[in-house]
């Protein structure tokens, strides 16, 4: 009990200095909040993800934007499991023969109106993949694409830029 | 319509069935038997409501109608209003069981023996009537006996291991209640056995208090197993499920009401009631009704679910008789004056119990006849293949789960109102009434659940297995019957709650369509409720309509994540009542075991899984079983004295009769 | 006491004496010549009792234990046994000197129950023999261990009866006298069936051998 007391007493403060967090995530954050507030009159946008058969860097950058250094939930955007409850459908990878089908369920099953955004170069164009025997190739084979968010895998402030540009075109 | 005219009518109506029993025996090669047999007990039916209605029309409801009758001049049989209200009981059972067996039997005749069937349920028909219409006391037992009997026929009819363990069970405890019926009778007329209800009730008078007391325990003890209280109800569950539909709707129906009319017709003859006697009564009726209830939200068998709802009504019904025999002829005005109110809840439930559970037991022998299982895991979707029916179904569903606007509704109302009322009047009654009020609470919500598995179980979602999914259309007599059923059930709530109330003063026409009053000066109209109903259902339709969404809906499949939708995937009838099961653990005793076996040699990763589940009984467990085990321990040690020497059975028998010698002389 | 009074009393206590001596004896052919002469004189009280009351049926009923009792069923009991080929010597569970002492010990019972019912008189004693020949017939029931010896203790046990009913009604009503014939003729038949039986499978009369048939 003392022996921890007194470790406790004698570590200190291990934490980390926060980082400086860069300046552009505010921005677009705001101005993303702002678009979406206008847009859904205070709703969230919903997005929810089908993997199409990538290599999950794009998933990680996703994941990520959810994480305590970007929270993007705090600008108006939440992830859904279901795609009744979807507005945006965001698709990354090539669409492999396998989850041809399934894409196109869950396109199908999604109400409109709805957006679909291909995420990453598989996605919009096939990326290395192309023509291979495995996959469909890009995600506008299988499903009409609305918007493209290149990059392999796309960075958070690509991700974050792109879906600004999305809602800010749906606006109009 | 004369006096004489009613007289004709009943004994038509008592000596039908038996006409059916010539008949059916003679008839039975032929292919029309049992549509002729079933006339006869419809034509019977007909007879008897036809009597009972003059009955009424003629002497009035109240308790001073009183009529004689002959039968041709054959026996002397006065007749009150209660005996007329439970034959209508019956004859509208058999109405409606006839109608319903004319095409419910023909699809079973490989099971059944048809011809000897019908035997038996005449004589169950003949047996009922007679013990209402007893003069005497010896005529009220064999009348009885004769009921009992054939009832146990009904229920092996079909000769499976099953039935026939029911049956076997069922005989046992039936024959228990008629020693105690009779010993308590027999108490009670000082040892005359032929004595008739009035030379009873004047023995009685002379009797002493303990003779009083143990009398009426019997009685209980007799009647209330004949009616399903516990802990003598444990041959009900299993004997109503076996019987054939039709007898089955009988049995539950009918029969139990019948026990409920020898118990107040033995306990009118008691000079006065003991007075641990309320409490009994009220105790078993509450714990019945809690304990069936329960058991009915947790059973997987859906006539099984019907029989334990029966002994939950039972309860109900007793509980009210206790409450009666405890505010009855009370000194004081405010107490006595919960009576008349209470009695009303009686009736009134007693016929409405019958209506919903005649109609439940034909529907649900309707399904079991067209989709072959009673399993309510094993079926499913059936409002898809047939929407009357279901619709029926759902109708008499609320019925017996006492929402408006269906009879019940009125009758528990009244109970839990008078209740309520009630508790102002004293402070022991303000307590009492207040721990009754929470446990009818209780029962009316586990009632509710219970019903609400079976209606989903049976006709919401999809079909379970392949039984249900390939039924044909339903024959018109197999759902006819339920639907009339329905009908009675709003009838019984629209005119037989303002007629029994105020049964003095029905025929100046007023208050059937006005308000009902009772204690307390609360009021309730039974058409001004039907028609809210019907109005905000209406209401609600137009709403919808006129502020639903405009935009076209796109239809497209379930999203099922990938996989296929199979049926299996929807909430079982076992799983739906799971929360009650975990709740009420240690009363239902319930156990899951999962068996896990390895499979093959080589690999013990690859096991078959088994889940086993099961309910134990909680009085078999806690109650018969260790009486049994006793009773088997005590023969063990009687036993060595057979040690097979004639000689000793010689002595032993000679030594009785010294001993009796010696004793009464 | 009138002659026809001391006859029924002489003829009832020498019944009474022949079952006390019946209680003791293990052979078979004695057994047999008691249970004659005891019947004979149950008839003979039979037809003194039809002298007191004037009934003609109990001449027919003191003919018929003639016929049925004194001749019938000790020969064909006697022909039984020797057909079967039983033992003549016949077995008890206690030794004959205590199965009188017991006897003795019932005649005491016997004129203590009858003095409860009666006061001392001609009837009385006729009366207490008929108690003291059931008891009697009812010690042989249970302290013989083989067939013959058990059906000798029950046609006494009927003697007995027999002779309760003379005492106390004079005479039972001629139906119930048929009957219980009808129903001694039974009982005999059913002895006879068995005793051929037990012979057969167990090549002994004895009821030992039925404690096999226990579970």
């Amino acid at each position: 009990m003392l022996r921890l007391l007194s470790k406790i007493i004698t570590t200190g403060k291990r934490t980390e200095k926060c980082p400086q967090i860069p300046t552009y995530i505010e921005e677009i954050g705001e101005n993303l909040k702002h678009a979406i507030h206008t847009l859904y009159g205070g709703r969230t946008l919903r997005i929810r993800h089908v993997d199409a058969g990538s290599t999950n860097g794009e998933e990680y950058e996703l994941t990520a934007l959810g994480n305590a250094f970007y929270d993007i939930e705090r600008f108006g955007i939440s992830f859904v499991a279901s795609p009744r409850h979807a507005d945006v459908l965001t698709v990354s990878g090539p669409v492999t023969r396998n989850m041809e089908h399934a894409l196109k369920t869950a396109y199908e099953m999604t109400p409109g109106p709805k957006i679909v955004v291909a995420l990453g170069d598989g996605a919009c164009t096939g990326g290395i993949w192309k023509d291979s025997y495995a996959v469909v190739g890009a995600v506008e084979n299988v499903i009409p694409v609305d918007a493209r968010i290149p990059g392999d895998p796309p960075t958070p402030e690509d991700v974050l830029r792109g879906l600004l540009s999305i809602v800010t075109a749906t606006r109009k | 319509m004369s006096s004489f005219t009613i007289d004709c009518l009943f004994a038509i109506a008592f000596v039908l069935p038996l006409v059916g029993v010539v008949l059916s025996l003679a008839t039975r090669r032929f292919s029309w038997n049992n549509t002729l047999v079933q006339s006869m007990f419809i034509l019977s039916g007909f007879a008897g409501l036809i009597a009972g209605s003059y009955f009424f029309a003629l002497l009035g409801i109240g308790n001073s109608a009183s009529f004689n009758g002959t039968f041709f001049g054959l026996v002397n049989i006065a007749l009150n209003s209660m005996q007329v209200f439970f034959l209508m009981l019956v004859y509208g059972g058999v109405l409606l069981t006839s109608l319903y067996a004319i095409q419910s039997l023909p699809p079973y005749k490989d099971v059944y023996v048809l011809p000897t069937l019908n035997v038996a349920s005449a004589f169950f028909i003949v047996g009922m009537q007679a013990t209402i219409l007893s003069p005497s006391l010896f005529t009220f037992l064999m009348a009885w006996e004769i009921m009992s009997v054939s009832a146990y026929f009904l229920v092996i009819a079909d000769r499976s291991d099953e039935s026939l363990r029911a049956g076997w069970l069922y005989f046992v405890m039936t024959h228990i209640g008629f020693a105690c019926i009779a010993a308590g009778l027999l108490l009670l007329a000082g040892g005359n056995l032929f004595a008739s209800w009035h030379d009873v009730a004047l023995s009685a008078l002379g009797a002493t208090p303990l003779a009083i007391s143990i009398a009426f325990v019997l009685l209980l003890a007799g009647f209330g197993s004949k009616a399903g209280l516990v802990p003598l109800h444990q041959w009900l569950p299993y004997a109503h499920p076996q019987a054939p539909s039709g007898s089955s709707a009988l049995l539950s129906g009918v029969m139990l009401k019948v026990a409920l009319f020898g118990f107040i017709q033995g306990v009118a003859l008691f000079p006065f009631v003991p007075s641990f006697s309320a409490f009994l009564v009220i105790s078993i009726g509450l714990l019945s009704a809690f304990f069936g209830a329960l058991r009915a939200a947790v059973e997987n068998d859906a006539k099984r679910v019907l029989a334990w709802s029966s002994i939950e009504n039972m309860g109900l019904i007793f509980s009210a008789v206790g409450i009666y025999l405890l505010v009855h002829g009370s000194q004081d005005s405010a107490v006595s004056a919960i009576a008349p109110s209470i009695a009303l809840f009686i009736i009134l439930h007693t016929a409405n119990h019958f209506i919903f559970k005649t109609g439940l037991f034909m529907a649900v022998g309707a399904v079991a006849s067209k989709t072959h299982t009673r399993n309510l895991d094993e079926l499913g979707g059936l409002a898809q293949r047939w929407p009357i029916f279901a619709g029926i179904f759902l109708a008499l569903s609320l019925a017996a789960a006492a929402l408006p606007p269906f009879g019940t509704f009125f009758g528990e109302w009244t109970y839990f109102q008078t209740l309520a009322s009630g508790m102002t009047v004293s402070a022991f009654f303000g307590g009492s009434f207040a721990l009754i009020l929470a446990l009818l609470a209780l029962v009316g919500g586990l009632a509710l659940f219970a019903y609400v598995r079976m209606f989903s179980a049976i006709f919401l979602g999809r079909a379970r297995t392949t039984h249900a999914e390939q039924v044909s259309p339903m024959p018109i007599l197999l759902w006819l019957p339920s639907l009339f059923s329905v009908l009675l059930s709003i009838i019984a709530g629209l005119f037989l709650f303002p007629i029994l109330s105020a049964p003095n003063t029905f025929m100046e026409g007023v208050t059937l369509f006005g308000d009902v009053a009772i204690l307390g000066g609360v009021s309730m109209n039974a058409w001004w409720v039907l028609l809210s109903v019907i109005f905000i259902g209406v209401l609600l339709t137009v709403c919808r309509r006129s502020f639903s969404n405009r935009n076209p809906a796109r239809i497209t499949d379930t999203w099922d994540c990938g996989q296929p939708i199979t049926p299996r995937m929807q909430y079982t009838a076992t799983g739906f009542s799971a929360p009650i099961r975990f709740f009420f653990k240690s009363i239902l005793m319930s156990e899951k075991e999962l068996i896990i076996e390895p499979i093959s040699m080589s690999n013990p990763w690859i096991v078959r899984r088994r889940l086993v589940w099961s309910i134990k009984s909680f009085f078999e467990y806690w109650l018969y079983r260790p009486i049994g085990i006793a009773v088997f321990a005590v023969s063990r040690a009687v036993k060595r004295l057979q040690n097979g020497v004639i000689q000793l059975y010689l002595l032993l028998v000679i030594c009785a009769l010294v001993f009796t010698l010696a004793t009464t002389l | 006491m009138t002659p026809i009074a001391i006859a029924m009393t002489v003829f009832a206590g020498g019944m009474f004496f022949l079952a006390f001596l019946m209680s003791s004896r293990m052979r078979l052919g004695s057994l047999v010549t008691a249970f004659r002469v005891q019947s004979a004189l149950l008839a003979l009280l039979a037809i003194a009792a039809a002298f007191v009351t004037g009934e003609f049926q109990l001449f027919i009923v003191a003919g018929l234990i003639v016929l049925i009792k004194v001749w019938f069923i000790p020969s064909f009991l006697l022909r039984a046994a020797r057909v079967s080929g039983a033992s003549e010597r016949l077995q008890s569970y206690a030794r004959p000197a205590t199965l009188s002492f017991v006897a003795a010990c019932l005649a005491i019972v016997a004129l203590v129950g009858a003095r409860g019912l009666l006061p001392v008189g001609a009837d009385y004693f006729v009366l207490a023999a008929s108690f003291g020949i059931v008891l009697v017939g009812l010690l042989m029931l249970v302290s013989r261990k083989d067939m013959f010896g058990e059906g000798i203790g029950f046609f006494v046990m009927e003697n007995g009866i027999f002779t309760f009913g003379l005492a106390l009604t004079h005479g039972m009503p001629f139906l119930f006298e048929i009957g219980s014939f009808f129903d001694l003729l039974a009982f005999f038949i059913l002895i006879t069936v068995f005793t051929h039986r037990a012979q057969d499978e167990n090549a002994s009369v004895a009821t030992d051998d039925l404690r096999t048939l226990t579970d």
